[in-house]
């Protein structure tokens, strides 16, 4: 019996020992020789900013606070399935984040709260538990930095979440709903007041969008996402007219174009 | 009562040397992110990340993000490499990598100082940019890690 321990004992001690050169002598061997280039789709991932930088963005070109534009926190209720779930708490998201900026803070309390909600359907619990975000939010009132520092702190919570679980898949369905919300509320509010900058920011928008089509198709190997792909591909025609210039912008006609489709697209994500 | 001891402590030995073997390849994202946090306060904020894990393979290759940027705002790209077990090269270009106009506007090989593991990078005008990560080739088998990527913004 000791003889097998003190065998095992040794193997071990030798495995890591083994380990340990053997990367010293690929160290001194590390040639980097012929590099295949980033040409493949699969090589390639696409990063989405926050919806908070978004709204922040849509605020300084004149995104003003308009009440009952946002989704009723008493729908949360009725979004039953995974998908639906998702794409809410996107939407949730980009509300709350509407009511930050806005200084509307009962009412961004009242979305956190909806979002711990629909967080338990989906089993995503943890995000929400060690945060204090209710108490941070009430301590808060008035304070713009700290409500968006916090809604920041939120952000990081969550892409952690989804990547200490291998949830990466998700990230992508919660932004679409975050990013379909965000441009409804801009285009609600130029529709309103029309405003040449907000109009700007919304065409700008053709980059995220360029992205986000492109993340969800790599998401979508079971063809799960082909009627939501389909639907922001008919977005993103909007943005075909639009010429390669820094200063492109979309036309007051070809706005309210997008602005109908955005509002219709938000409309059946809400009501799903 | 001495062989309970002999057998507990052979027990405990095998099981550390089995743990550092574990570690050694283990990449702890969320920790190589919060040592980032730090870099980006107090001017700018969390905006994304992007975490990629990296399996060296016997021949170099690549792999990307495309990273969207709003006009006129200012960015800030963080990355930590403490998490590759081998230096890869990083750069960040103004065109798609396949693009032969594409000029490079970040190199880490050109920045890269010993024992240091953040980088940053300040882009002077913001429009889509590229990161490009080079992973040379190894013989070794199972090398594995992660380099964790965060941007910020100031508005």
């Amino acid at each position: 019996m000791k003889k097998i321990f003190f065998t095992l004992l040794s193997s071990s001690f030798l495995w890591v020992a083994c380990e340990s050169n053997n990367e010293k002598v690929t160290t001194e061997e590390d040639v980097v020789e012929e590099v295949k280039t980033v040409t493949e789709e699969e090589s390639m991932s696409y990063l989405l900013p926050s919806p908070l930088q978004i709204a922040e963005i849509f605020k300084n070109s004149g995104l003003t606070y308009i009440g009952d534009l946002t989704n009723s926190t008493e729908s949360a209720a009725s979004y039953n399935t995974k998908y639906s779930q998702k794409l809410n708490f996107g939407v949730y998201s980009a509300d709350m984040a509407y009511c930050i900026i806005n200084n509307q803070t009962q009412s961004a309390i009242n979305y956190l709260s909806t979002l711990r909600e629909l967080s338990e359907k989906m089993w995503m619990t943890d995000v929400f538990n060690t945060m204090g975000l209710s108490k941070r939010l009430e301590n808060n009132v008035g304070e713009q930095d700290s409500l968006t520092t916090i809604m920041a702190d939120l952000q990081i919570r969550l892409d952690n979440y989804l990547d200490e679980n291998g949830m990466g898949y998700t990230g992508p369905v919660i932004f679409t709903g975050a990013w379909i919300e965000t441009m409804y509320l801009g285009a609600k509010v130029n529709q309103a007041n029309s405003n040449e900058k907000l109009i700007y920011r919304l065409t700008e928008q053709s980059v995220v969008l360029e992205n986000l089509l492109k993340a969800l198709e790599q998401i979508n190997e079971d063809n799960d996402f082909d009627e939501l792909i389909a639907d922001l591909k008919v977005i993103n025609e909007n943005f075909d007219v639009l010429e390669e210039s820094e200063e492109a912008k979309l036309s007051d006609e070809q706005v309210e174009k997008l602005s109908v489709q955005i509002i219709e697209l938000r409309n059946k994500i809400i009501k799903n | 009562m001495k062989k309970v001891i002999f057998y507990s402590t052979i027990l405990v030995l095998l099981l550390t040397t089995t743990a550092l073997k574990l570690e050694e390849v283990q990449c702890v994202a969320a920790d190589l992110k919060n040592e980032l946090m730090p870099v980006l306060k107090p001017e700018y904020k969390y905006d994304s990340s992007k975490i990629t894990r990296v399996l060296y393979k016997k021949e170099a290759f690549q792999s990307g993000v495309e990273v969207p940027l709003f006009m006129g705002e200012k960015y800030r790209f963080v990355f930590n490499t403490a998490g590759l077990p081998k230096d890869i090269e990083i750069n960040i270009f103004d065109k798609k990598p396949s693009n032969k106009m594409k000029n490079a506007l970040f190199t880490l090989s050109s920045v890269r100082e010993m024992g240091k593991n953040i980088y940053t990078y300040e882009p002077e005008k913001s429009k889509k940019m590229y990161v490009v990560y080079t992973i040379p080739a190894t013989e070794e088998e199972n090398l594995k890690g992660c380099v964790v990527f965060l941007l910020g913004y100031k508005l």
